[in-house]
């Protein structure tokens, strides 16, 4: 059989099925608010109607995505305390994210109708180029994000079903040199390599124990830490099922494919249908579940740490003593392996303050919002919805590092990969395998409402920036339906394809598109809304140069990553001179961090200095001054 | 150009300066103290690296409420302020200001 479900996944199921009848419902009560007479504006801004309470969870249900419940997760299991830190530039996200243009570009997108980025800078300077640019680079760190988010999705929901694998013969076992134990099965016909690391590089393999009932292989392994010698046994499940993909010519898993499958349609149809204002109420329906989620998991993830019997203490304090006697590194900084350098520190508080208001799903919401009292109450609850998300997962995480000490460590865990850790958490400390369902169904949430903005706009893009602007000015209401419900359809099921073959580098990629959002829009947005002295030509230049840099340093690194072994190479002859060009890298996605510093940093500070010179070399439109400015007095 | 249209000029852009102000002191605050207080070494400047910061140990872990203190003053303590400052500037200082209409309803009206 070859959906083999365990029963255990059966109150899980429910508990995600649920879920998504919610989601739909809110879907569906949406599409009855759509406004036949402006169409456009009512499917990709909700007619500029946005009060506190959607704003709120509208924002951060963009902001808190698949990286929040996925990456930050492992994270701070892996890497302990220091995560608190890295993540310190939350504190004033959302005064930076709301206020810093909030207000401004809204009155500047009423002056003009403007209701996509790309209109808000074509109007402001009377320049279709302008609008054509920052059209494209939606459209490219966008499509990055959407496949990225995709994949979160469907591993989430590979990991909630876990489905049995199908019963496998073990042919036999291989060690290499570079320390992995090769098992070669034949599974359902085939054959199937599975790779195993070693739990440590001082580790010897012993031998194996095959359960049948199990349906997986016990691999015991040796190694001496501090004179003692252990036994570690790691559980390998036999090979998933697969299914062949035709077209593209290769194998997924089932529980990947079907999870994809169900993510995608579920997302694909209620934007379609639903628009804006489906995207953001089911934000706020997504955004109550992650919060609920989260607390309920932090309490009971610090009343299932065990207590300490040297000191008696027990809940957090037990688990920060526990993660000082396993690593030092893991309470103070900068981390196990320089995880957080000084330079790095710096740059990831620039990346969440500065880069935050200058994401294109953010500043849309921006200019949907109703009135600037909706914007200040929004501000405070976004506050306080932060705190409650980020201090509960570090809370659990933390706790979750004291519980599992090294079973879900890279390589060396014996349970799975850090990724795992959340539904990991959720099925160890919930009380009921129902409410696990629920605490693994937040993350779930977290991708989903990112995935629905990113959907809407690419649509939004193409429908108004590139149609409706630059094909057919023309287009009736109708025509503008059909279109914007094609395009959404149409932009997810090329991104199902895409997310069949998906990329590695999840984590990478989130950052990458984040930081490359804000390094080509934020001052140029800035500057555009506030100086009365900027051009075109220097918007422009500010635009294309964050854009450039931050790209072509994520460029060096994955060129630099492919030759770092061949220390003749002509490419380090002639790049070698670039400070940290020869850092060692983790992975090929990983950028060249020029001076220690992320290319995020280096990204802001061009773009910002080019939108100055650029203005000052150019002249100054005085109509469009006198339009959007008022004189001073 | 009405008076309302300059207003809310103004106001956002004194509200954006008073953002920029407030970023520059929590990182400066944050970053200085989180890393003078709670990294073991300090690779950009090793003269940091004296026998108290050396004598940090797994024995005891100065802790607030299971929080390692360093990242109560460094984090939690900035954290919490900012939420103050968020309630109090958002519901009691930041203006209400008229954001204007879009040209079709104006052309409505």
């Amino acid at each position: 059989m070859i959906l083999d479900i365990p029963n255990e996944s059966i109150p899980v199921l429910i508990a995600f099925a649920l879920y998504l009848l919610g989601v739909i419902a809110f879907g569906v009560i949406s599409h009855r608010f759509l406004n036949k007479s402006n169409f456009v504006k009512d499917y990709f801004v909700g007619g500029r109607g946005l009060g506190a309470w959607v704003l709120a969870l509208s924002v951060a249900g963009t902001a808190v995505s698949g990286g929040t419940f996925m990456g930050f997760p492992s994270l701070i299991y892996s890497n302990g305390w220091i995560m608190m830190f890295w993540v310190a530039g939350y504190m004033i996200v959302p005064i930076t994210t709301m206020i810093l243009l909030g207000k401004r570009l809204n009155q500047m997108a009423r002056i003009s109708g403007a209701i996509t980025i790309p209109d808000v800078f074509r109007d402001r300077f009377q320049s279709p180029l302008l609008g054509w640019v920052s059209t494209l680079f939606i459209l490219f760190f966008m499509m990055f994000n959407l496949v990225a988010q995709f994949k979160a999705g469907a591993l989430v929901f590979q990991e909630a079903l876990r489905l049995n694998p199908p019963n496998a013969e073990l042919l036999g076992a291989e060690i290499t040199p570079d320390h992995f134990l090769l098992l070669q099965f034949n599974s359902q016909g085939e054959n199937k390599v599975v790779r195993v690391p070693f739990p440590g590089k001082n580790a010897k393999y012993l031998n194996k124990e095959i359960d049948n009932e199990q349906r997986l292989v016990r691999c015991y392994f040796q190694e001496e830490k501090q004179g003692v010698t252990e036994t570690i046994c790691k559980n390998i499940r036999f090979p998933s099922a697969q299914l062949s993909i035709p077209f593209l010519n290769r194998k997924v898993e089932w529980g990947y494919f079907l999870g994809l499958i169900l993510f995608a349609l579920t997302v694909i149809g209620y934007t379609t249908y639903g628009g804006f204002w489906a995207v953001t109420w089911t934000d706020v329906f997504e955004g109550m579940i992650k919060l609920i989620g989260v607390i309920l998991l932090a309490i009971c993830a610090v009343r299932a740490v065990p207590m300490n019997a040297e000191t008696g203490s027990s809940g957090l304090s037990a688990a920060t003593e526990s993660l000082a006697q396993q690593d030092i590194q893991l309470i103070y900084g900068p981390g196990p392996g320089q995880f957080l350098s000084l330079g790095m520190a710096i740059s990831f508080f620039w990346l969440w303050t500065l880069t935050s208001p200058g994401q294109a799903g953010a500043m849309v919401r921006m200019i949907a919002f109703k009135d600037s009292t909706g914007l200040r109450k929004a501000m405070v609850l976004v506050s306080i919805y932060y705190v409650f998300i980020y201090f509960s997962l570090l809370i659990i995480f933390i706790c979750a590092r004291a519980i599992f000490p090294t079973e879900y460590l890279k390589d060396v865990g014996t349970d799975g990969q850090p990724d795992s850790i959340m539904p990991a958490m959720a099925r160890k400390v919930a009380p009921t395998p129902f409410i696990a369902g629920l605490l693994i169904a937040s993350p779930f949430a977290a991708m989903m409402s990112s995935v629905a903005a990113f959907l809407l706009l690419i649509s939004s893009c193409l429908i108004r920036d590139i149609y409706q602007r630059s094909i057919n000015p023309k287009a009736s209401q109708k025509r503008l339906k059909i279109a914007s419900y094609s395009i959404t359809f149409i932009t997810g099921l090329i991104t199902i394809v895409i997310a069949l073959n998906p990329p590695n580098f999840l984590q990478y990629i989130i950052v990458f598109t984040g930081s490359g959002q804000g390094a080509a829009f934020l001052w140029p947005m800035f500057f555009a809304i506030y100086w009365r002295y900027s051009t075109k030509q220097g918007i422009l230049l500010g635009m294309i140069g964050g854009f450039a840099t931050l790209v072509s340093l994520y460029v060096f690194g994955w060129v630099e990553y492919r030759v770092h072994h061949q220390e003749q190479h002509w490419l380090h002859h002639l790049f070698g001179w670039i400070p940290n060009w020869h850092d060692s890298r983790r992975d090929p996605f990983a950028p060249l961090n020029l001076f220690g510093f992320d290319p995020v940093v280096w990204g802001l500070i061009v773009s910002c200095l080019l939108t100055i010179i650029g203005s000052k070399l150019t002249k100054v439109d005085t109509v469009l001054q006198n339009r959007y400015f008022p004189a001073n007095k | 150009m009405s008076d309302s249209f300059y207003r809310t000029y103004q106001n956002s852009l004194r509200e954006a300066r008073f953002v920029m102000l407030l970023w520059f002191i929590t990182m400066t605050w944050t970053i200085c103290y989180c890393y003078f207080q709670g990294y073991l070494t300090h690779s950009e400047f090793p003269f940091l690296d004296s026998k108290e910061n050396l004598k940090k140990s797994s024995d005891s872990i100065p802790m607030l409420w299971g929080f390692p203190t360093w990242l109560v003053y460094g984090v939690m303590i900035p954290w919490f302020l900012c939420v103050g400052i968020s309630v109090v500037y958002g519901l009691y200082i930041m203006k209400d200001d008229d954001l204007g209409k879009d040209p079709e309803e104006e052309i409505s009206t």
